[in-house]
Protein backbone atom coordinates (compact mmCIF):
# COMPACT_ATOMS: atom_id res chain seq x y z
CA UNK A 1 0.00 0.00 0.00
CA UNK A 2 1.22 3.46 -0.81
CA UNK A 3 0.37 5.85 2.00
CA UNK A 4 0.35 9.58 1.37
CA UNK A 5 3.67 11.32 1.64
CA UNK A 6 4.25 13.60 4.63
CA UNK A 7 5.04 17.17 3.64
CA UNK A 8 7.46 19.00 5.85
CA UNK A 9 7.62 22.09 3.71
CA UNK A 10 4.39 22.70 1.88
CA UNK A 11 5.41 22.96 -1.80
CA UNK A 12 1.91 23.02 -3.23
CA UNK A 13 -0.62 25.79 -3.26
CA UNK A 14 -4.12 24.39 -2.99
CA UNK A 15 -6.85 25.70 -5.23
CA UNK A 16 -9.12 28.05 -3.43
CA UNK A 17 -11.79 28.61 -6.04
CA UNK A 18 -15.41 28.66 -4.89
CA UNK A 19 -15.63 25.06 -6.07
CA UNK A 20 -12.46 23.77 -4.52
CA UNK A 21 -12.31 24.98 -0.99
CA UNK A 22 -11.07 22.53 1.63
CA UNK A 23 -13.39 19.69 2.59
CA UNK A 24 -13.53 18.13 6.04
CA UNK A 25 -13.56 14.38 6.58
CA UNK A 26 -12.77 12.51 9.81
CA UNK A 27 -10.44 14.94 11.47
CA UNK A 28 -8.69 15.98 8.26
CA UNK A 29 -9.12 18.78 5.72
CA UNK A 30 -8.45 18.03 2.06
CA UNK A 31 -7.65 20.43 -0.74
CA UNK A 32 -7.10 19.90 -4.42
CA UNK A 33 -3.80 21.39 -5.59
CA UNK A 34 -1.98 21.82 -8.89
CA UNK A 35 1.79 21.73 -8.60
CA UNK A 36 3.80 24.40 -10.43
CA UNK A 37 0.67 26.22 -11.47
CA UNK A 38 0.30 29.88 -10.66
CA UNK A 39 -2.29 31.20 -13.06
CA UNK A 40 -5.19 32.95 -11.43
CA UNK A 41 -7.70 30.88 -13.40
CA UNK A 42 -8.06 27.25 -14.30
CA UNK A 43 -6.79 26.75 -17.85
CA UNK A 44 -6.26 23.14 -18.85
CA UNK A 45 -3.87 24.13 -21.64
CA UNK A 46 -1.45 25.58 -19.10
CA UNK A 47 -1.18 22.30 -17.21
CA UNK A 48 1.32 20.01 -18.83
CA UNK A 49 0.92 16.76 -16.95
CA UNK A 50 -1.78 15.04 -14.87
CA UNK A 51 0.84 14.38 -12.19
CA UNK A 52 0.61 18.09 -11.34
CA UNK A 53 -2.75 17.41 -9.68
CA UNK A 54 -2.43 16.46 -6.03
CA UNK A 55 -4.63 16.13 -2.99
CA UNK A 56 -3.17 17.91 0.03
CA UNK A 57 -4.42 17.00 3.47
CA UNK A 58 -4.12 18.76 6.80
CA UNK A 59 -4.62 16.72 9.96
CA UNK A 60 -6.41 18.85 12.56
CA UNK A 61 -4.91 16.86 15.46
CA UNK A 62 -1.25 16.74 14.47
CA UNK A 63 -1.45 19.89 12.32
CA UNK A 64 0.71 18.30 9.64
CA UNK A 65 0.30 18.12 5.88
CA UNK A 66 0.35 15.14 3.55
CA UNK A 67 -0.01 14.83 -0.19
CA UNK A 68 -1.75 12.16 -2.24
CA UNK A 69 -1.76 11.31 -5.88
CA UNK A 70 -4.98 11.38 -7.79
CA UNK A 71 -6.29 8.15 -9.36
CA UNK A 72 -3.85 6.60 -11.81
CA UNK A 73 -6.80 6.24 -14.18
CA UNK A 74 -6.82 10.00 -14.72
CA UNK A 75 -5.00 10.07 -18.03
CA UNK A 76 -5.60 13.52 -19.43
CA UNK A 77 -5.98 17.08 -18.17
CA UNK A 78 -9.69 17.76 -17.74
CA UNK A 79 -10.75 20.87 -19.65
CA UNK A 80 -13.27 21.77 -16.94
CA UNK A 81 -11.89 22.36 -13.47
CA UNK A 82 -11.96 19.04 -11.58
CA UNK A 83 -13.30 19.05 -8.02
CA UNK A 84 -12.99 17.08 -4.81
CA UNK A 85 -15.86 16.34 -2.45
CA UNK A 86 -16.99 14.06 0.32
CA UNK A 87 -19.68 11.61 -0.74
CA UNK A 88 -20.99 8.83 1.52
CA UNK A 89 -18.31 9.67 4.07
CA UNK A 90 -15.46 9.13 1.64
CA UNK A 91 -13.14 11.45 -0.23
CA UNK A 92 -14.08 11.70 -3.91
CA UNK A 93 -12.58 13.34 -6.97
CA UNK A 94 -14.63 14.18 -10.03
CA UNK A 95 -13.68 15.36 -13.50
CA UNK A 96 -14.71 15.70 -17.11
CA UNK A 97 -13.40 13.11 -19.53
CA UNK A 98 -12.92 14.08 -23.17
CA UNK A 99 -15.92 16.41 -23.01
CA UNK A 100 -18.18 13.41 -23.30
CA UNK A 101 -18.33 11.83 -19.85
CA UNK A 102 -18.35 12.75 -16.20
CA UNK A 103 -16.26 10.57 -13.88
CA UNK A 104 -16.24 10.28 -10.08
CA UNK A 105 -13.53 8.44 -8.16
CA UNK A 106 -13.73 7.42 -4.53
CA UNK A 107 -10.85 6.79 -2.13
CA UNK A 108 -12.11 3.54 -0.63
CA UNK A 109 -9.57 3.19 2.14
CA UNK A 110 -8.98 6.31 4.07
CA UNK A 111 -5.53 7.70 3.27
CA UNK A 112 -4.49 4.99 0.82
CA UNK A 113 -4.02 6.42 -2.63
CA UNK A 114 -3.98 2.97 -4.21
CA UNK A 115 -7.57 2.54 -3.17
CA UNK A 116 -9.03 5.09 -5.62
CA UNK A 117 -11.81 3.35 -7.46
CA UNK A 118 -14.23 4.55 -10.06
CA UNK A 119 -17.65 5.24 -8.61
CA UNK A 120 -19.46 6.79 -11.59
CA UNK A 121 -18.70 7.15 -15.25
CA UNK A 122 -21.66 8.61 -17.05
CA UNK A 123 -22.12 10.05 -20.49
CA UNK A 124 -23.33 13.67 -20.60
CA UNK A 125 -26.02 12.44 -22.97
CA UNK A 126 -27.40 10.22 -20.19
CA UNK A 127 -27.41 13.23 -17.87
CA UNK A 128 -29.53 15.08 -20.44
CA UNK A 129 -26.70 17.56 -21.05
CA UNK A 130 -26.31 18.19 -24.76
CA UNK A 131 -24.55 21.52 -25.23
CA UNK A 132 -21.41 22.08 -23.22
CA UNK A 133 -20.61 25.68 -22.24
CA UNK A 134 -17.95 27.39 -24.34
CA UNK A 135 -16.23 28.81 -21.28
CA UNK A 136 -14.28 26.02 -19.73
CA UNK A 137 -12.60 27.30 -16.57
CA UNK A 138 -15.24 26.41 -14.01
CA UNK A 139 -16.45 22.90 -13.28
CA UNK A 140 -19.35 21.72 -15.42
CA UNK A 141 -20.94 19.59 -12.73
CA UNK A 142 -20.56 19.50 -8.96
CA UNK A 143 -21.59 16.30 -7.19
CA UNK A 144 -23.74 17.35 -4.22
CA UNK A 145 -24.72 14.08 -2.61
CA UNK A 146 -25.00 10.38 -3.15
CA UNK A 147 -27.88 8.40 -1.67
CA UNK A 148 -30.07 5.27 -2.07
CA UNK A 149 -27.16 2.87 -1.53
CA UNK A 150 -24.95 4.97 -3.72
CA UNK A 151 -27.17 4.51 -6.77
CA UNK A 152 -28.52 8.03 -6.94
CA UNK A 153 -26.37 11.05 -7.43
CA UNK A 154 -27.40 14.67 -7.13
CA UNK A 155 -25.29 17.16 -9.08
CA UNK A 156 -25.37 20.89 -9.60
CA UNK A 157 -25.13 21.75 -13.28
CA UNK A 158 -23.51 25.00 -14.29
CA UNK A 159 -25.33 25.53 -17.55
CA UNK A 160 -28.78 26.62 -16.53
CA UNK A 161 -29.31 26.73 -12.77
CA UNK A 162 -30.36 23.15 -12.51
CA UNK A 163 -29.72 20.31 -10.17
CA UNK A 164 -29.47 16.96 -11.91
CA UNK A 165 -30.59 13.79 -10.15
CA UNK A 166 -29.24 10.67 -11.78
CA UNK A 167 -30.05 7.08 -10.88
CA UNK A 168 -27.32 4.74 -11.98
CA UNK A 169 -29.32 1.52 -11.64
CA UNK A 170 -32.22 2.69 -13.79
CA UNK A 171 -30.13 5.09 -15.89
CA UNK A 172 -32.77 7.76 -15.30
CA UNK A 173 -32.25 11.48 -15.01
CA UNK A 174 -34.41 14.17 -13.48
CA UNK A 175 -33.72 17.89 -13.41
CA UNK A 176 -34.77 20.30 -10.69
CA UNK A 177 -34.76 24.01 -11.29
CA UNK A 178 -32.90 25.96 -8.65
CA UNK A 179 -32.99 29.68 -8.15
CA UNK A 180 -29.80 31.66 -8.63
CA UNK A 181 -27.17 30.53 -6.21
CA UNK A 182 -27.00 27.01 -4.94
CA UNK A 183 -25.21 26.85 -1.64
CA UNK A 184 -24.56 23.32 -0.56
CA UNK A 185 -23.13 21.56 2.41
CA UNK A 186 -23.84 18.18 3.88
CA UNK A 187 -25.43 18.20 7.28
CA UNK A 188 -26.23 15.40 9.71
CA UNK A 189 -28.29 16.14 12.81
CA UNK A 190 -26.42 15.82 16.08
CA UNK A 191 -26.83 17.01 19.66
CA UNK A 192 -23.39 18.61 19.88
CA UNK A 193 -23.31 21.58 22.19
CA UNK A 194 -22.51 25.05 20.89
CA UNK A 195 -21.00 26.25 24.16
CA UNK A 196 -17.25 26.51 24.52
CA UNK A 197 -15.22 28.10 27.25
CA UNK B 1 -22.03 13.93 22.95
CA UNK B 2 -20.69 11.83 20.11
CA UNK B 3 -23.84 10.05 18.92
CA UNK B 4 -24.58 10.75 15.28
CA UNK B 5 -28.11 10.48 14.00
CA UNK B 6 -28.45 9.97 10.29
CA UNK B 7 -30.81 12.18 8.35
CA UNK B 8 -32.40 10.55 5.30
CA UNK B 9 -31.85 12.51 2.12
CA UNK B 10 -35.57 12.17 1.30
CA UNK B 11 -36.30 14.29 4.36
CA UNK B 12 -33.77 16.85 3.25
CA UNK B 13 -35.43 17.06 -0.12
CA UNK B 14 -38.91 17.45 1.38
CA UNK B 15 -37.72 20.14 3.72
CA UNK B 16 -34.61 21.57 2.16
CA UNK B 17 -34.28 24.89 3.93
CA UNK B 18 -33.10 25.84 7.36
CA UNK B 19 -34.23 29.34 8.15
CA UNK B 20 -31.59 31.47 9.73
CA UNK B 21 -33.22 34.44 11.36
CA UNK B 22 -32.43 37.97 10.28
CA UNK B 23 -31.26 38.71 13.77
CA UNK B 24 -28.69 35.97 13.49
CA UNK B 25 -27.38 37.32 10.21
CA UNK B 26 -27.42 41.01 10.91
CA UNK B 27 -26.39 41.22 14.50
CA UNK B 28 -23.62 43.77 14.55
CA UNK B 29 -25.31 45.74 11.80
CA UNK B 30 -23.83 47.60 8.88
CA UNK B 31 -24.76 47.56 5.22
CA UNK B 32 -21.63 45.71 4.20
CA UNK B 33 -22.16 42.85 6.58
CA UNK B 34 -22.15 39.42 5.05
CA UNK B 35 -22.91 36.02 6.40
CA UNK B 36 -22.20 32.69 4.78
CA UNK B 37 -22.02 29.04 5.66
CA UNK B 38 -18.46 27.75 5.93
CA UNK B 39 -19.37 24.08 6.24
CA UNK B 40 -20.94 21.61 8.61
CA UNK B 41 -19.30 19.05 10.89
CA UNK B 42 -20.91 16.77 13.52
CA UNK B 43 -24.27 18.48 13.18
CA UNK B 44 -22.78 21.91 13.75
CA UNK B 45 -22.97 24.54 11.03
CA UNK B 46 -20.20 27.13 10.99
CA UNK B 47 -21.06 30.62 9.74
CA UNK B 48 -18.67 33.38 8.86
CA UNK B 49 -19.55 37.05 9.07
CA UNK B 50 -17.61 39.78 7.35
CA UNK B 51 -17.78 43.53 7.46
CA UNK B 52 -15.73 45.74 5.19
CA UNK B 53 -14.44 48.87 6.84
CA UNK B 54 -12.08 51.69 5.94
CA UNK B 55 -8.73 49.99 5.44
CA UNK B 56 -9.60 46.63 6.85
CA UNK B 57 -11.98 43.69 6.84
CA UNK B 58 -13.36 42.35 10.05
CA UNK B 59 -14.56 38.79 10.20
CA UNK B 60 -15.84 36.49 12.88
CA UNK B 61 -17.66 33.19 13.27
CA UNK B 62 -20.60 31.58 14.96
CA UNK B 63 -21.60 27.95 15.27
CA UNK B 64 -25.22 26.94 14.94
CA UNK B 65 -26.79 23.62 15.85
CA UNK B 66 -30.06 23.63 13.87
CA UNK B 67 -31.33 20.45 15.57
CA UNK B 68 -30.92 21.98 19.01
CA UNK B 69 -31.76 25.52 17.88
CA UNK B 70 -28.70 26.79 19.71
CA UNK B 71 -25.84 28.97 18.60
CA UNK B 72 -22.44 29.87 19.95
CA UNK B 73 -21.24 33.30 20.84
CA UNK B 74 -19.11 35.07 18.25
CA UNK B 75 -15.52 33.85 18.11
CA UNK B 76 -12.35 34.13 16.05
CA UNK B 77 -12.85 37.85 15.48
CA UNK B 78 -10.06 39.13 13.27
CA UNK B 79 -9.24 42.52 11.81
CA UNK B 80 -7.47 41.96 8.52
CA UNK B 81 -5.52 44.93 7.19
CA UNK B 82 -3.62 43.01 4.52
CA UNK B 83 -6.56 41.88 2.45
CA UNK B 84 -6.94 45.19 0.61
CA UNK B 85 -3.21 45.74 0.50
CA UNK B 86 -2.83 42.66 -1.65
CA UNK B 87 -5.99 43.38 -3.60
CA UNK B 88 -7.53 40.13 -2.42
CA UNK B 89 -11.18 39.49 -2.71
CA UNK B 90 -12.92 38.35 0.38
CA UNK B 91 -14.24 35.16 -1.12
CA UNK B 92 -15.51 32.65 1.34
CA UNK B 93 -18.23 30.20 2.13
CA UNK B 94 -19.40 27.03 0.49
CA UNK B 95 -19.63 26.28 -3.16
CA UNK B 96 -22.09 28.14 -5.27
CA UNK B 97 -23.01 28.22 -8.90
CA UNK B 98 -23.71 31.63 -10.29
CA UNK B 99 -24.95 31.81 -13.82
CA UNK B 100 -24.58 35.56 -14.33
CA UNK B 101 -21.80 36.37 -16.76
CA UNK B 102 -20.44 39.36 -14.88
CA UNK B 103 -19.65 37.20 -11.91
CA UNK B 104 -17.93 34.64 -14.07
CA UNK B 105 -14.40 35.96 -13.76
CA UNK B 106 -14.73 36.40 -10.06
CA UNK B 107 -15.93 32.83 -9.75
CA UNK B 108 -13.05 31.45 -11.75
CA UNK B 109 -10.33 32.79 -9.53
CA UNK B 110 -8.17 29.99 -8.17
CA UNK B 111 -5.81 31.94 -5.99
CA UNK B 112 -5.79 35.17 -4.09
CA UNK B 113 -8.69 34.59 -1.80
CA UNK B 114 -9.33 33.58 1.75
CA UNK B 115 -10.82 30.20 2.38
CA UNK B 116 -12.08 28.69 5.60
CA UNK B 117 -12.87 25.14 6.61
CA UNK B 118 -14.43 24.05 9.88
CA UNK B 119 -13.66 20.68 11.44
CA UNK B 120 -13.04 18.62 14.53
CA UNK B 121 -9.73 17.54 16.03
CA UNK B 122 -10.73 13.94 16.67
CA UNK B 123 -7.99 13.31 19.24
CA UNK B 124 -9.05 16.07 21.60
CA UNK B 125 -12.63 16.62 20.42
CA UNK B 126 -11.98 20.34 20.01
CA UNK B 127 -13.31 22.21 17.01
CA UNK B 128 -11.06 24.23 14.74
CA UNK B 129 -11.39 26.65 11.84
CA UNK B 130 -8.59 26.55 9.27
CA UNK B 131 -7.90 29.63 7.17
CA UNK B 132 -6.06 29.23 3.92
CA UNK B 133 -4.72 32.09 1.83
CA UNK B 134 -2.40 32.28 -1.15
CA UNK B 135 -0.88 35.65 -1.89
CA UNK B 136 1.61 36.95 -4.39
CA UNK B 137 3.99 39.15 -2.50
CA UNK B 138 5.94 41.35 -4.91
CA UNK B 139 7.76 43.47 -2.35
CA UNK B 140 9.48 40.74 -0.43
CA UNK B 141 9.63 37.81 -2.75
CA UNK B 142 9.73 39.02 -6.31
CA UNK B 143 6.51 37.47 -7.44
CA UNK B 144 6.65 34.35 -5.35
CA UNK B 145 3.36 32.90 -4.25
CA UNK B 146 3.13 32.44 -0.56
CA UNK B 147 0.57 30.29 1.05
CA UNK B 148 -0.40 30.61 4.64
CA UNK B 149 -2.42 28.41 6.93
CA UNK B 150 -3.82 29.71 10.18
CA UNK B 151 -5.71 27.62 12.69
CA UNK B 152 -8.27 28.88 15.16
CA UNK B 153 -9.03 26.51 18.00
CA UNK B 154 -12.38 27.09 19.63
CA UNK B 155 -10.95 25.88 22.94
CA UNK B 156 -8.81 29.01 23.29
CA UNK B 157 -10.32 31.29 20.61
CA UNK B 158 -6.85 32.09 19.30
CA UNK B 159 -5.46 32.21 15.74
CA UNK B 160 -2.11 30.49 15.21
CA UNK B 161 0.11 30.49 12.12
CA UNK B 162 0.97 26.95 11.14
CA UNK B 163 3.36 27.34 8.29
CA UNK B 164 4.64 29.70 5.70
CA UNK B 165 5.67 28.12 2.50
CA UNK B 166 6.71 29.59 -0.79
CA UNK B 167 7.28 28.34 -4.26
CA UNK B 168 9.08 29.83 -7.22
CA UNK B 169 6.58 30.86 -9.88
CA UNK B 170 9.13 31.60 -12.58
Amino acid sequence: MIVGEILTNFPLIPLSSPFNNGVYLRGTIYWLAIQNYFYPFYDHKSITHVDQFKIVSFDLSTETYMQFWLPFGLDEIPCFQPTRQVLLDRLCFSHDSKQTEFVIWQMKEFGFQESWSQLFRVDYFNLDIHNLPVRRGNPLLLPLCLYENGDTLMLAYRGDDQAVIYNKRENKVKKIRISGKLCRFSYVENLTSTCWN
Amino acid sequence: MKTVQSLPVARLLQNPSITVSGDFCHRGGGLNDNCKVVNSCNGLVCFIFCSKNMGYHKYWFRILNPAMATRSKAFGTYHDYKLQLYGLKFSFGSEAFVSCDHEYNQQRSLLGSLKFTFGCDILTGSYKVVEFRAIQDDEDNNGLWRSQIRVLSLSDDCWRNINKFSFDSS
